[in-house]
Order: C-alpha cells, then sequence, then structure tokens
C-alpha cells in the first residue's frame, strides 16, 4: 500500500492523472460548441485556436491519463511489463475510435483522434521511463 | 503488491476510463431540444416546396430531414413547424414560380429563443 500512498505517488497521481483529465473537461466545458450535456449548454469562448486541437486535444490528455495511472498502478519493473501495459492503453484508446467507425458508439471516427491518443499513451509512458530511470541512477 | 490486487486496480483503472470516453462522446446528441419554425413565403406569385432542413450530427456529418413533405406553402403564407434534437444549419427549398422551378438555400441560426423565425422571397 506504501507505493499508492507515498507523497510522491500522489503528486504523480495529481499530476499525471487527475491534471490531465481535468483540462481536458475544462476544454469540452468552456471552449467546445458541441458537448455532452452534463458540460453545459453555455457558448464556448472563441479562442484563436486550431479547432481539430480542441477536438483531438481531449483525447491526448485521456490517453496520458490512462497510461499514466496504469503505469502508477503497476509499478512496472521490466521492460515486458511496461510494454503490455503500453499495449493495454493503446488498445483502450483504439477500441474507442474502431467502435465509431464501426458504429457501435457514439462519437465520430477521426484519424486524428487516434494520432493523439497514441501520442499521449507514448508520452506518459517516455515520461514514466524517465522517471524510473532517474529513481535507480 | 500482489498481481492479483494489481490486475483488479488495473481493471477498475481501464473500466473508470472507459466510463469517461463513453460518457464524453455524445457531442451534439443532446444539442438544442426544441425549436420552433415560423418559415413566411414572402414572393408575390411562387409557391414553396421540397422544404428540407440540413442538420449537423455529431461532429463533422450532415443529414437532411424533410419537412412537410408535399406541402406547397403559397405566398404571403407563415408555415409553422417544430422539431426536436436537431441542430439545423440550412434550410433547403424550391421556389415553384409561373416560369421558372429553382431549388434554393439558405443558412439559418439557432438563437437562445429556439424560434426561428425565415422569411423566403423567391421573386
Amino acid at each position: 500500500m506504501q507505493t499508492f500512498f507515498s507523497k510522491k505517488d500522489l503528486g504523480r497521481w495529481g499530476s499525471f492523472v487527475l491534471l490531465p483529465l481535468l483540462v481536458g473537461a475544462l476544454i469540452y466545458r468552456f471552449l467546445r460548441d458541441k458537448k455532452p450535456a452534463f458540460f453545459g449548454m453555455e457558448p464556448a469562448i472563441q479562442l484563436p485556436t486550431i479547432a481539430f486541437l480542441l477536438h483531438s486535444l481531449p483525447s491526448l490528455l485521456w490517453s496520458f491519463a490512462l497510461t499514466s495511472a496504469l503505469l502508477l498502478v503497476w509499478q512496472p519493473v521490466t521492460y515486458a511489463e511496461r510494454r503490455w501495459l503500453l499495449v493495454v492503453a493503446v488498445a483502450t484508446s483504439v477500441l474507442f475510435e474502431v467502435a465509431q467507425a464501426a458504429d457501435f458508439m457514439p462519437g465520430t471516427f477521426d484519424w486524428r483522434d487516434i494520432a493523439f491518443s497514441l501520442t499521449g499513451c507514448l508520452v506518459a509512458s517516455l515520461i514514466f521511463k524517465k522517471i524510473n530511470h532517474a529513481n535507480h541512477a | 503488491m500482489p498481481t492479483t490486487l494489481k490486475t483488479l486496480c488495473a481493471a477498475f483503472v481501464v473500466a473508470f476510463f472507459l466510463l469517461i470516453g463513453w460518457a464524453t462522446s455524445y457531442e451534439d446528441d443532446y444539442f438544442d431540444l426544441y425549436f420552433e419554425a415560423q418559415i413566411t413565403n414572402t414572393s408575390d406569385s411562387c409557391d414553396i416546396l421540397d422544404l428540407r432542413y440540413v442538420y449537423r450530427i455529431r461532429r463533422d456529418n450532415f443529414d437532411t430531414v424533410e419537412v412537410a413533405p408535399g406541402y406547397n406553402i403559397v405566398p404571403s403564407e407563415v408555415f409553422y413547424d417544430t422539431k426536436d434534437r436537431i441542430n439545423v444549419r440550412q434550410l433547403l427549398y424550391t421556389c415553384a414560380c409561373p416560369n421558372d422551378t429553382l431549388p434554393q438555400k439558405v443558412d439559418v441560426v439557432l438563437d437562445s429563443t429556439f424560434i426561428l423565425k425565415i422569411e423566403l422571397d423567391c421573386d
């Protein structure tokens, strides 16, 4: 249980899981015209931002948070463990877009969402790899 | 931590994130629940027919739906229609004038009153 609740790990849960989810929720709430009902019906703040960034950035943040959460729960030691966790995170991320393409789920299939999701998984994996190297150095 | 507990926690994490992903997938499905259209034919001699809304569905897709199929709006008539749960963007219609029949379209924007006043002039 120590690995879950050490100060360092709580900080990582906050920085790498909760913060990205919060930023994604804020993008939905304040910057996107169309959003799920629970984010309210208020008009979005118009920023000079590229539209696809607003659409796809939450996917990146969601995948980043998912990968980080899995790595924090599992605390992988070996390369094989890390690779399996990355496979699970990538599969979960891509699953949504595949389900949307097959019309099993609401939403619209978008290659950019897949690219952003994969980037999120990869960035989280690389950050945790660096952290692990620093811890064992 | 034992592997079994790790697996359970990882499964919980995946389930939690799947729930978030699923909930945020409903982008346009809850759009403006209701609107009332007041379509006025301000032409002197043209009928308006084949009314059809173009509406956005989900992110970038568009679809159309017929409005009162087979009905002609005669000059100076106001036609009332209500629709719900569609993000309407355009109104397609056909001007049936004595000498000509032309397909037309007009962009429409819903505001917070949910009343869509459209005046169509085919002359």
